[in-house]
């Protein structure tokens, strides 16, 4: 930065006798578009989702779940590398689980929804509750523009932290002894289901945020909403696997994210279920998750927009 | 040229009418916008800043419709909130350097205009700590540093002095008026008190329950009154002796407290005032001209503010 002094220093400051006061300077360069200002807010938004920019304690959380999911993954490598010195009848148990990618972050649903819930209240329950939006909306930025960008930040930052540990996988897979072309169609059908499912956890997450607007109220809420309606679906799987109702457990599976984005990728791409209980849907019943899917997604962000748009009232 | 102008602006809510057929202009400089609380200013600016959509009337910012051209008025203008809306967690150098990118300033012309606007709003050893622990003062600078870090042409203040204590109150009088007059930024203050912005402002703008009031420049409002204020040294009762032969002289002369007030209709009655005493022996003090507050002017006009 600069010190040189530019022309005249004001008279009141010269009055005052502050030396180093150079005086007012407008900034004449070229203002950036609205599009800039979005891409910069959702830049923003992604780095203090892992607490860049922030406090040294706030990074604590983000980076604790990341590598805790690198370690079930790092297992699953290491497993593969070492595959061809094991029994034959060790191989063909581990066969299976091995191609399973959505398994993934099915059976690490609780950290998941760890970072989602710590992670969600900074982009969304701060704002409203220091009233910051105010400051927002008075900018370029249009307030749909604005939860958008957050919401997007929310959703990379949850793909990014599940899809790196599955993408280490795949590449263990891919030097390992096995079916490369059902590795690499399950590989990128979680992909897909990753995608979907950050969605789904980004708008929940960030609509029960903005609705409780205090951030350890906001963790609480996300955790045990996603964690209880996990556990019911369960519930009601295993009673419909005993019972063989199919349409029980799939109507079930609708109530939260994780259970519709698995059922939806076993669907769409033939993919095996996580675990037995959880059933294959057929056609029917995969476009039903589909659409539970985008349910899930627009419902959240529409009461999102409208909870955001309310609180700002200046 | 009108910096910001409306033309029968009228704002209905379901059951409020906060602005009714209101058109007025404000021009460059500083303008106070005085008004009770609930006689619409807050509905003015955010109708002003387009997030509100008039029901009725024209509205015009810097040449352009807000409510067409939103984004480009608000690139241009500052907004500085009448309540509390500052994130504890954060230190002001970083939020007001975030809020200048999101009025689409480039990092570096941001960070550089952030460490420039702190100097200048007096928050200069704080601005590394966090927000939380500002006192009510230095949350007022810190909300004004960010609406002009961006460099806007116009700045919409809201009630800046509220909750300030006398001499913070002063500092931000002070602040304001530098931003009008040697930022040229033009300026647009409400309160709800008229005294307080006289000092401060080149136009007055009051209104009431959504209509507009009065509007005039702040020097026409407070002409001189034609009487001057007179202070001498000496014994007590100095006063009494000058302010006697006064009104032997055949001039008009009643006491303020221990000053003594003239009424001046020709300027020999200045010499004269001078002379008696010289030839008193006493000191003069003090001589000077009175002008009406604000206040007064509209208490004369009848219309409570």
């Amino acid at each position: 930065m600069t010190t040189e002094p530019t022309g005249e220093p004001p008279r009141t400051s010269a009055r005052r006798g502050v030396i180093h006061d150079i005086g007012y300077r407008p900034f004449t360069g070229r203002r950036q578009s609205t599009s800039a200002v979005a891409l910069s807010l959702y830049l923003t938004s992604l780095r203090h989702c892992f607490g860049i920019g922030r406090s040294g304690k706030s990074k604590v959380m983000p980076w604790l779940m990341t590598f805790v999911l690198l370690i079930p993954a790092l297992v699953l490598a290491g497993l593969l590398l070492q595959l061809n010195k094991m029994s034959l009848s060790d191989q063909a148990d581990l066969f299976a689980p091995l191609a399973n990618y959505f398994g993934f972050p099915y059976w690490t649903q609780l950290l998941i929804t760890i970072f989602a819930a710590a992670q969600a209240p900074v982009l969304f329950a701060r704002d409203l509750r220091y009233r910051t939006v105010v400051l927002y909306f008075a900018r370029p930025l249009s307030r749909t523009t604005y939860v958008l960008m957050r919401l997007a930040a929310l959703a990379t930052a949850l793909f990014a932290v599940v899809v790196i540990p599955l993408t280490i996988w795949y590449g263990a897979a891919l030097s390992a002894d096995v079916d490369r072309g059902e590795h690499t169609k399950n590989y990128l059908a979680a992909v897909v289901g990753v995608a979907v499912l950050a969605l789904m956890l980004a708008t929940f997450s960030g609509m029960v945020s903005a609705i409780t607007t205090r951030s350890g109220l906001a963790v609480t809420a996300v955790i045990v909403a996603l964690m209880l309606t996990s556990g019911i679906v369960k519930a009601v799987q295993g009673a419909a696997y005993d019972g063989d109702h199919r349409t029980m457990s799939f109507i079930g599976a609708l109530l939260n994210p994780f259970s519709v984005a698995s059922e939806l990728i076993s669907g769409l791409f033939d993919q095996p279920t996580p675990d037995s209980t959880v059933l294959h849907p057929g056609p029917g019943w995969t476009i039903g998750f589909a659409v539970a899917a985008v349910v899930w997604t627009l419902g959240a962000t529409a009461i999102l927009l409208e909870r955001t748009r309310k609180a700002a009232s200046l | 040229m009108a910096i910001a102008a409306t033309e029968g602006l009228t704002m209905q809510y379901p059951r409020v009418r906060a602005l009714d057929a209101l058109t007025l202009s404000v021009p460059e400089g500083i303008t106070g916008v005085v008004g009770v609380n609930g006689a619409g200013k807050s509905t003015l600016i955010k109708v002003l800043l387009g997030l509100l959509r008039p029901t009725g009337g024209e509205v015009q910012v810097l040449g352009m419709d807000p409510t067409v051209r939103g984004a480009e008025v608000r690139a241009l203008v500052g907004y500085m909130p009448e309540h509390d809306v500052l994130p504890g967690d954060v230190s002001a150098a970083e939020f007001v350097m975030h809020m200048a990118m999101m009025s689409g300033l480039p990092r570096n012309a941001a960070r550089e205009r952030t460490s420039d606007v702190l100097r200048h709003v007096g928050l200069a050893e704080e601005r590394h700590r966090p927000m939380g622990g500002y006192s009510t003062g230095m949350k007022q600078r810190a909300k004004l540093a960010q609406a002009i870090v961006h460099s806007p042409q116009l700045v919409l203040l809201d009630e800046p002095t509220n909750g300030l204590d006398p001499r913070s109150r002063d500092d931000m009088l002070d602040l304001i008026g530098r931003i009008g007059h040697d930022f040229g930024i033009s300026v647009m203050v409400t309160s709800h008190l008229l005294g307080e912005l006289e000092r401060t402002v080149d136009y007055v703008i009051v209104i009431d329950a959504g209509r507009l009031l009065r509007a005039e420049r702040t020097q026409a409002l407070t002409l001189t009154t034609g009487s001057v204020l007179v202070e001498v040294l000496g014994p007590p009762g100095s006063d009494r002796r000058i302010g006697q032969a006064l009104l032997d002289h055949g001039v008009r002369a009643w006491p303020v407290g221990d000053r003594i007030e003239v009424q001046v209709d020709r300027p020999e009655t200045l010499d004269l005032i001078r002379d008696l005493i010289a030839d008193a022996g006493l000191g003069l003090v003090r001589l000077q001209e009175v002008h009406h507050s604000l206040e007064e002017v509209f208490a004369q006009q009848g219309s409570p503010v």
